[in-house]
């Protein structure tokens, strides 16, 4: 276990020290502008992070998703324009479904789209995120009630652009009659929405990670910020808002870790219930939170806290919404009734 | 990544699971006879035969050495038990403040005759502890408070008032905070002095303060003349504030600091009828707050554990749990369209009806909710 946690302590580190040395304005905005970073991506893939969740037999790291939160918060903390949680999340999905990982970025659709009989694939999947500058795409795709795996060649699909808030490519995908290079029925306790809760678990930790990154930002500009002759940092108006900014924060980092911890037990769903249905709302409030405080600049394309809270609203709704999320946990919730709710938390 | 704060995680151990079955098991025939507007009231009501029930199962103190009656168990182990008792809307402040507070401070600051005497006492659920903080000119400024102790022979003799007392006139005992030192230059901080106060004393007045609910729960407590001896000094003469602040940490991030309208959820979930989207959501989004805030307040008690004293952390979740607790009785209204009125015989109705008029106080008792955030604020380097 601590050797694990070592490895994983690791793999955060050196992803924190790549990231930040390469990472500049300018890099996250010709990403923005669709020049993918090849580069970077080699350097993030060459961590050994996209086969992080993959058994060690499979050939990954046979990490857990405690183990790498770490990193998924380091990913979120740069807005790092790569797709490599993306691309672990899908690694495991192949594993868990008895399939090889592969190389390189792979995307994924939440739609469900048909399996012909001929074992071709039929149907749209709608906005799936990084899939233009990914060689594989991972689709759902139904037949006699199971849902399978499909692993696609990115070239044999039909990609219509998206504009998406995090300005990261992104494309409905349309599937007419295309092979997979790789298929196999999900395992028979995932389901779609079991698939979607890796991804909202994921963006529940990026979610966290990013706002690690802007609670410091805000405090600094709120100290050298002078008006009426002294630093804002010292209005308590200023204070307040940045003291609730703050509980923000470390109800999503409370939220990430705990959600990581449940898909670790095979509670994803609820993982992905109680994670994004508490970092979506602390993404909301801290995103309006930070651009107060940094009034007109912070308003600007030059500045670079953009870059972050429009990850923040595009994280929050990617792959389930925080109110979509509330919505599961509460029907679950109410659907067992008044006295189940005490023991249900204290046991959950 | 460096961080402000830290919410290490905590597991509590399955091997707690036969306690807390023990609790509810304890609790349900008590529960089966209260009203409505009587749960509602939550660790804030007072029944001492039930304390004096909690008592005699070991659960008051029960983290203290068995020397003074405890029962030398986790903190853990209290943590569940203590949220078992509030979840199901259990009585406790007729021993709350001393099982919490007084008698962790006795045992730390205080003589050990007086700790020997009196420990055992609050352990058995028949001693009632009230805490004298407040007073007119001095609320959220604690600082500032001007009550005098005046050493003279062989003691102390206290003059002020103080105000906000909860269960004053209920309580044996006082644990009160008094100016003793004399040095009119010295910062404000210093020359704060604790007492342990009987409030049987002579020259004390109790006088009922009426809240808003039309109960009565605080008083104006003054003291004309009252003697206390040298030993119920508590720890060092001018060293107050810093036992004071030691407190806070283990105080402000206990389920009391979040849990206070739990006891609405159950009752909100199986009254609604066909829940729609709206219904779901919200109760979803309640659920989530909850369970996330329940791990940070376990993170801190681990924490303690370790002795370290996370007072940022504790005053953040204090903050987020009270907003928390008071948006409870709005979440109640929105869903099932709640009356102006209350019902007795509806024990959703007569809870709501309570808990409505109750929750502006959460966010002011045990440092207000801009206090908190001016700790915040500053632990953050603003």
């Amino acid at each position: 276990m601590s050797t694990e946690n070592d490895i994983a302590g690791l793999i955060a580190e050196q992803l924190d020290r790549l990231l930040y040395a390469e990472l500049t304005p300018e890099k996250r905005k010709s990403v923005e502008e669709g020049q993918f970073d090849d580069a970077l991506w080699r350097e993030c893939e060459a961590l050994g992070l996209t086969g992080a969740l993959v058994s060690e037999s499979a050939g990954g790291a046979g990490l857990s998703w405690t183990d790498i939160n770490p990193s998924l918060l380091v990913i979120g903390k740069h807005a790092a324009p790569v797709p490599l949680g993306e691309t672990l999340i899908a690694n495991r999905l192949l594993s868990d479904a008895g399939l090889e990982m592969v190389e390189g970025a792979v995307a994924t659709g939440f739609d469900v789209l048909s399996l012909q009989t001929d074992g071709t694939v039929q149907g749209m999947a709608k906005c799936v995120s990084w899939t233009p500058v990914c060689p594989h795409t991972l689709l759902l795709a139904e037949r006699e009630g199971r849902i399978h795996l499909c692993l696609m060649r990115t070239g044999d699909l039909t990609l219509s652009a998206l504009k998406t808030f995090s300005r990261e490519p992104a494309a409905d995908v349309t599937c007419n009659g295309v092979k997979p290079v790789a298929i196999a029925a999900l395992a028979g306790d995932l389901s779609q929405t079991t698939v979607l809760a890796h991804f909202a678990i994921l963006h529940t930790a990026q979610i966290a990670g990013a706002l690690a990154y802007i609670l410091p930002l805000c405090v600094e500009y709120a100290n050298d910020r002078v008006q009426f002759g002294r630093a804002i940092a010292k209005f308590q108006a200023i204070q307040h808002a940045l003291a609730q900014l703050a509980s923000e924060v470390a109800a999503s980092q409370a939220a990430a870790v705990f959600s990581c911890g449940k898909a670790d037990t095979g509670a994803v769903e609820y993982g992905a219930m109680v994670g994004m249905s508490r970092a979506g709302r602390a993404a909301t409030l801290s995103a309006e939170i930070a651009h107060q405080v940094f009034g007109a600049i912070g308003f600007t394309d030059e500045h670079s806290l953009h870059y972050f809270t429009r990850r923040l609203w595009q994280w929050r709704s990617a792959a389930g919404s925080e109110q979509w999320w509330s919505e599961q946990l509460g029907e679950k919730i109410i659907a067992a009734g008044g006295d189940a709710l005490w023991p249900h938390i204290v046991a959950a | 990544m460096n961080s402000p704060f830290n919410f290490d995680p905590i597991t509590l151990s399955t091997a707690y699971d036969p306690l807390r079955q023990e609790v509810r098991e304890f609790i349900k025939p008590f529960r089966d006879t209260w009203s409505g507007w009587k749960f509602a009231h939550s660790w804030g009501g007072f029944d001492k035969e039930f304390s004096k029930a909690v008592g005699a199962k070991g659960w008051i103190g029960m983290t203290w050495p068995k020397k003074y009656g405890g029962a030398e168990r986790s903190h853990f182990e209290r943590y569940v038990v203590v949220e078992e008792l509030i979840s199901a809307g259990a009585p406790l402040s007729a021993h709350w403040v001393g099982d919490r507070q007084s008698g962790p401070l006795l045992m730390r600051y205080g003589r050990e005759e007086i700790t020997q005497s009196l420990l055992p006492r609050i352990v058995s659920g028949e001693l009632t502890f009230c805490i004298g903080l407040s007073e007119p000119g001095s609320g959220s400024d604690l600082a500032s408070v001007w009550s005098k102790a005046e050493k003279v022979d062989g003691g102390y003799r206290l003059n002020g008032q103080k105000i906000w007392t909860s269960g004053a006139h209920l309580s044996d005992f006082m644990i009160g905070l008094f100016r003793s030192g004399t040095d009119k230059d010295a910062p404000k901080h210093a020359g704060l002095s604790q007492f342990l106060i009987d409030m049987r004393s002579s020259g004390l007045t109790v006088r009922p303060i009426t809240d808003l609910t039309g109960e009565h729960h605080f008083n104006e407590v003054h003291f004309d003349n009252v003697f206390v001896p040298d030993a119920h000094l508590i720890g060092e003469e001018g060293n107050a504030w810093q036992q004071v602040v030691s407190e806070l940490a283990f105080e402000r991030s206990q389920p009391d600091r979040f849990l206070s309208c739990f006891v609405l959820l159950p009752m909100l979930i199986d009254r609604l009828d066909g829940p729609d989207r709206l219904a779901k959501r919200r109760v979803g989004e309640s659920v989530a707050d909850l369970v996330v805030m329940r791990e940070m307040s376990l993170s801190i008690l681990g924490q303690l554990e370790a002795g370290k004293v996370p007072a940022q952390e504790a005053a953040l979740v204090k903050d987020l749990g009270n907003t928390y607790e008071q948006k409870q009785p709005a979440l109640v209204r929105e869903l099932i369209d709640a009356a102006p009125y209350i019902r007795p015989s509806d024990p959703l109705s007569d809870a709501l009806g309570y808990l409505t008029q109750s929750v502006p106080s959460y966010s002011l008792r045990g440092g207000t909710r801009e206090i908190m955030r001016g700790i915040i604020a500053k632990g953050l380097g603003l």
